[in-house]
Parts: structure tokens; C-alpha cells; sequence
């Protein structure tokens, strides 16, 4: 199992706490994201397999097997990130490949590079056209009011062939 | 691949200049998703969201590939919505269409979906896979589950199904993913009762843009 160490550390706003090669952080600015916290990375030459679990903000652009409990920060797996694991984190950002089940306590974002083949559960979910999903997605929490729905307006015809266009 | 038409190939090529009246045509380039598509406006789906209206939290199958536009327009309906893709999951080509639609959705509500989006799929199976889908679909919907269908009565489709999202309450946005286009089966609604055993016909709703939309319940 991998754990990372706990961050008792004062939090530094700029830089990162590299786990192996030190990259730039994903630099997405998030709504609701107001607490920064260190941004700690898995490498791409790093595979992990068991629990990562930890305070910091996590990029992945390794490949990560088990399972990514943050569930106070903000998890982003980068384009060359490849997880096949269950993610809970505050805010869950996809660039890459995950297979896994994905609980964002605010918001998950899947962006256009990104993958997903699992369940979001999340109150707020984002979307990018291009990006490949298949799984369900539960947006229990959300507080959106329903929309109005406008009356059918339409008449149901009867199947008969070579009617007058209605529509 | 036997049951689903040429997904994602090109089998006999078929120019769409000359047919400047099909929405296709209009697209410039290929293959992806054209960048515009053609907003058209829906007669069943105001008959579907007022169906859902008593319903809390809805269970949505949706057979298309994800749209970020559907899942915010759904999130507005407190609905749970799974995302299948089958057109991509049925282009992979991993197994054979009859395996892999018998296995959609391994994990299905408890109650059932209480709406399924098949968009413009059944055009592009051939009968006997249409019958596998829909017996697949009847097992994991709820008696009084809606599922909407479009089925072209023009001569030509597009080679490959459509992307579709809802821009609003009556308007669907039709994108075609290649200007290439193939014959369409023109099944009848008397086809498509007998293929839909364990759905009835809701009601059937003839658009211009030369496709039938379809709402069926499950019995």
C-alpha cells in the first residue's frame, strides 16, 4: 500500500510537492475552489497499486490501481494519468483514462482528452464535448430547480404512411 | 459485423453532393462530429418530460454517446442517468452484437429505467439485433418507461447514428458524425410493434427533416 505522508506542513500556495519528477500542477481554476493546498504528483514513470490517501491536492499522470481517497482535495488525473480505481476527492478533475467509480463531494469534471468507464457520483458534473464517457451519473445533491416544463404541444398522429409533415 | 451496419467504416461510398437536400450534405468534412448540426424541434419529447414531471428521480438510460448538453438539461430533472454508448460499444466490435447487447447495463436500477433514449439506433440494426435490443430493453425498464426512438422515412441516413442533444424542452439538435449516406431500412410503425415486444406505441410524430419520431411505453 501507498500512503502518502500527511500534510502538517503550512501550505505553500505555489509551489508543489513533487512525489517523484517535479512537473507543473493541472492549473484549472476550479468554482468553489477557493482552499489551495501543496499539489502533490505521481509521475508518469510511477505505477501505484493499493490506497493513496492524504490532505494534498494529487495529480496523476502515472498510473494509479487501487484506490484515491481525498476527500478534501482536489484529485486530477493528467493526460498521461491512467487510473483504474475508485477517486473520492472534493473536486475530481479527468484529463486521462480512469476506470473506476468517481465521488466528487463538489464537482467532476471530465475534460475533452478525458475518459471515464464508471459511475459519477457528484452533485455537480461537468462535461466537455469530445470526452469519452460511459457509466452512470447521479447528481443527487444537486440544488438546480427543475425547469418549468412547457405542455405538450404536440398531438400524437397515427402511424400512417405519407402524412403531411408536422413538424 | 453482422447485426449492426458498417458502423464506423466506409462500405460503399456514396457522395452526398448531388443530394443537397439531405442535412448531411451540408457538412463540409468528415469523419467526427460535425461542428454545427441542425436544431430540430421535437413533438415527443414535451409528451416524455410530462410524463417524468411526477416521477422523482428518474432513472434515464441514454444509448447515445455522452453529451454534456443532455446531462446538464437531465441534472435539471433530478434524474439519474446512465450513459451506454452502444454505437461505440457495438463499433469496438469486441464480441458479437447479440453478446454485447445482452450484457447492456450489467448493473440496472432495482426499479428499472423509467426513460430510454435510443435516439436513431434501431436504423442502424439490422431485424434481427433490433429484436435482441429491445428484449434487453424491456427487461431492464419499468412498466409505464418511455423510450424514445427516431426512424427515418427518407431514402437515406447518414452512414453512422447521429448525435443528438436537447436544447431545450421541444428542440433537439441533430449532428451528423459523416456526410456519408447510406439507404435507410424504413421500417413501419407496424414493423417496429412487432420488433418492440413489451412496448406499446405512445404515439408516433412525423416530422419534416424526414424521420418519425417515436414514443413507446412499456407495458
Amino acid at each position: 500500500m501507498w500512503k502518502k505522508p500527511e500534510a502538517d506542513e503550512p501550505v505553500r500556495p505555489a509551489s508543489t510537492t513533487p512525489i517523484a519528477t517535479p512537473a507543473a500542477p493541472a492549473q484549472h481554476s476550479q468554482p468553489g475552489s477557493t482552499q489551495r493546498t501543496a499539489t502533490a504528483m505521481i509521475a508518469p514513470s510511477l505505477v501505484v497499486q493499493g490506497e493513496v490517501s492524504g490532505e494534498d491536492d494529487l495529480l496523476i499522470q502515472g498510473r494509479v490501481e487501487g484506490k484515491v481517497e481525498l476527500r478534501k482535495s482536489q484529485v486530477t488525473v493528467g493526460r498521461q494519468g491512467k487510473v483504474k480505481a475508485d477517486i473520492v476527492g472534493r473536486v475530481i478533475d479527468v484529463e486521462g483514462q480512469v476506470e473506476g467509480n468517481l465521488f466528487g463531494e463538489e464537482q467532476v469534471i471530465l475534460r475533452q482528452s478525458g475518459s471515464v468507464r464508471g459511475n459519477i457520483t457528484s452533485p455537480r458534473v461537468v462535461l466537455e464535448d469530445g470526452a469519452t464517457f460511459k457509466g452512470s451519473i447521479d447528481m443527487e445533491g444537486k440544488t438546480t430547480a427543475q425547469r418549468p416544463l412547457s405542455a405538450a404541444p404536440a398531438v400524437p398522429i397515427t402511424p400512417a404512411a405519407g402524412g403531411a409533415p408536422r413538424a | 459485423m453482422r447485426g449492426f451496419f458498417s458502423f464506423g467504416r466506409r462500405k460503399g461510398p456514396k457522395s452526398t453532393a448531388n443530394e443537397p437536400d439531405t442535412e448531411a450534405s451540408t457538412a463540409a468534412s468528415e469523419p467526427l462530429v460535425m461542428a454545427t448540426g441542425e436544431p430540430h424541434r421535437s413533438l415527443a419529447l414535451p409528451v416524455l418530460l410530462a410524463g417524468l414531471q411526477g416521477r422523482s428521480r428518474p432513472e434515464i438510460l441514454d444509448l447515445g454517446p455522452a453529451q454534456a448538453a443532455n446531462i446538464e438539461f437531465l441534472s435539471a430533472l433530478h434524474a439519474r442517468l446512465t450513459v451506454e454508448d452502444l454505437p461505440a460499444t457495438l463499433a469496438a466490435g469486441t464480441a458479437p452484437p447479440a453478446r454485447l447487447i445482452q450484457s447492456l447495463v450489467a448493473n440496472p436500477p432495482p426499479t428499472g429505467f423509467d426513460t430510454l433514449f435510443a435516439w436513431d439506433l434501431f436504423d442502424y440494426l439490422d431485424t434481427e439485433t433490433l429484436a435482441i435490443l429491445t428484449a434487453r430493453l424491456g427487461e431492464i425498464s419499468t412498466p409505464g418507461a418511455f423510450l424514445f426512438a427516431l426512424v427515418a422515412y427518407r431514402a437515406e441516413i447518414p452512414e453512422q447514428p447521429q448525435r443528438f442533444r436537447l436544447l431545450d424542452e421541444q428542440t433537439v439538435l441533430y449532428q451528423p458524425v459523416s456526410n456519408r449516406m447510406r439507404s435507410a431500412p424504413r421500417r413501419t410503425a407496424r414493423d417496429l410493434g412487432r420488433l418492440l415486444a413489451g412496448f406499446d406505441v405512445e404515439g408516433t410524430y412525423l416530422l419534416r427533416n424526414g424521420y418519425h419520431e417515436y414514443l413507446f411505453v412499456k407495458r
